[in-house]
């Protein structure tokens, strides 16, 4: 797996750990609210680069 | 969806007219992305809290939805992809051979028109996302016209970029919502469990009591029981399974097992983005404005863009933007599509053109979305039966002693049998539901039967020996 594929599968972790962090209160509101923009453009910049090229292999 | 239009895979311009070869077919996993990206969209944001404002229950709606959705997965596994994998064909080819190219054409405008009402209201959900920073005023749950200048600006300049790029980048939106989809269905995970702290829900019994016994429904609103939810999850894509349009995806499976690969977007799509947005949704009703709203007896607006951006920022206004965008494109699209079959000499883009304008021009009225429960059934109500042509054609044309794929063998364009059974039973059932207040819904399954029982009695008496 390249190092791309790997910071896309982090980027979509923060996305799924941010709100649980929220509710746990170990993030407040705009923390969660940046991660989540942050992990946004992370998975958009990083995911463009390979996952339409996995599916046309598929 | 909704009943949103699955984004066209490239290979559904191959074998448009032939059986699918075995060395095209493709395993369950082909299936199982798609269906869970293709149905998190644009209009899960308003179909969620649409059920709030019916007053259903806890138990309505956890396995109410739970239910509709399961029968929804058997319906796609047990008839779609078992006559797709039989008979390895386009829904229009499949048509065309039993009812005739010229029936085939009316289907398409139903269907190229519905399209574009749906879209309209994907339009419409985008448009509450992009006002906010214009300090847009949301329409309300029962608006039905345009509620001002800065409104009709907003949708006609969405409406021109969707249709502009649906005619001319469609491959490039294509991809795109291949890589918006796991973002999307994360981010409304993220909407749920924010709402869910904003509630106060600390176990699953605090969970329970946000629905409780349910509530009186929001004016203009209809009740929604334990069988309206069960059968409206069922059926609101009804065009696709029972109506077999998706016979078009399931002819590459290389087994009918491949049908149970729908849950993925079930359970993602229809269950846990629904109720994500249902507790956004239940949120914001507890805010001031919505209570004061309630108590003046008028229903809060569904607005996904607001709700979406006081839970969790400009995330999720990109969430409600992009969700419609990408699901809008596609069934612009297949709008154009359907058009072009009438009317062959247009040329491709300027067809998708005219969709997308009178797509647009849906956007403009609220009532769509706003009354998209209601619009949904009746979308699966009018193109449902036709599937039942097909299925009935397919498992029963021996038995009832009529000849399979008539218009075919026949060398007959049009085939008043099918047409027949298709308008008395819409017909029929519909006037049952408009002059005897029977939601559309419970309507659906007896329409389908007697549109699949009535073309075998009608050909029994009008085919002619070949």
């Amino acid at each position: 797996m390249s190092i791309i594929k790997i910071i896309s599968y982090l980027s979509l972790l923060a996305l799924l750990l941010a709100p649980i962090l929220f509710y746990a209160d170990v993030l407040t509101g705009n923390q969660m609210n940046l991660t989540l923009l942050a992990g946004t453009v992370v998975w958009f910049a990083s995911a463009s680069t390979w996952i339409n090229k996995a599916t046309v292999e598929n | 969806m909704i009943p949103e239009a699955p984004p066209i895979p490239a290979e559904v311009h191959e074998y448009e007219r032939e059986p699918v070869p075995a060395s095209a077919w493709k395993d369950w996993k082909s299936f199982l992305g798609m269906y869970a990206g293709e149905h998190a969209a644009g209009t899960e944001f308003m179909i969620g809290p649409l059920f709030l404002t019916a007053g259903v229950s806890a138990f309505d709606l956890l396995v109410g939805l739970f239910l509709g959705n399961l029968l929804a997965v058997l319906s796609w596994r047990y008839l779609t992809a078992a006559v797709a994998t039989d008979v390895r064909l386009t829904l229009y080819y499949q048509l065309e051979k039993i009812c005739g190219r010229r029936l085939v054409t009316a289907y398409n405008l139903a269907n190229g028109i519905l399209f574009c009402f749906l879209a309209g209201a994907m339009i419409t959900v985008s448009a509450t996302a992009v006002g906010i920073p214009f300090d847009m005023e949301m329409p309300k749950l029962t608006d039905t016209t345009p509620n001002g200048l800065t409104w009709v600006i907003v949708v006609l300049a969405i409406g021109a970029v969707i249709s502009v790029v649906a005619a001319r980048g469609y491959d490039t939106v294509s991809k795109f919502a291949n890589i918006a989809s796991p973002w999307m269905v994360l981010i409304f995970l993220a909407c749920g469990v924010v709402a869910l702290k904003g509630l106060g829900v600390a176990s699953f019994a605090d969970f329970w009591n946000i629905f409780g016994e349910g509530r009186e429904p929001f004016p203009g609103q209809i009740k929604y029981t334990f069988w309206h939810v069960v059968m409206w999850s069922w059926f609101c894509n009804a065009a696709m399974h029972i109506g077999m349009s998706d016979l078009s995806v399931f002819r590459y499976a290389k087994k009918a097992s491949s049908g149970w690969t729908t849950a993925a977007g079930m359970y993602v799509g229809h269950y846990l983005a629904w109720i994500s947005a249902c507790l956004l949704y239940a949120l914001y009703i507890r805010s001031g404005d919505a209570q004061a709203m309630l108590a003046a007896g008028e229903a809060p607006p569904v607005a996904p863009g607001p709700m979406t951006y006081q839970a969790v920022g400009v995330a999720g206004l990109i969430t409600v933007v992009v969700a419609g965008w990408t699901t809008a494109n596609p069934t612009i699209y297949r709008a154009g599509l359907a058009f072009q079959a009438i009317a062959p000499k247009i040329s491709t883009p300027r067809v998708t053109m005219i969709a997308g304008a009178v797509a647009t021009v849906a956007g403009l009225f609220p009532a769509f979305a706003m009354q998209l429960l209601d619009f949904v059934a009746v979308y699966g109500f009018i193109l449902a039966p036709i599937g039942a042509i097909i299925v009935f054609d397919h498992y029963f044309a021996g038995k009832a002693g009529i000849i399979q794929n008539y218009a075919e063998k026949a060398g007959i364009n049009f085939n008043v049998s099918v047409l027949l059974a298709w308008l008395i039973s819409m017909a029929v059932f519909y006037s049952i539901s408009a002059f005897g207040g029977v939601f559309l819904s419970f309507l659906t399954l007896p329409a389908w039967l007697a549109c699949g029982a009535l073309y075998l009695i009608f050909s029994k008496f009008l085919q002619k020996e070949i």
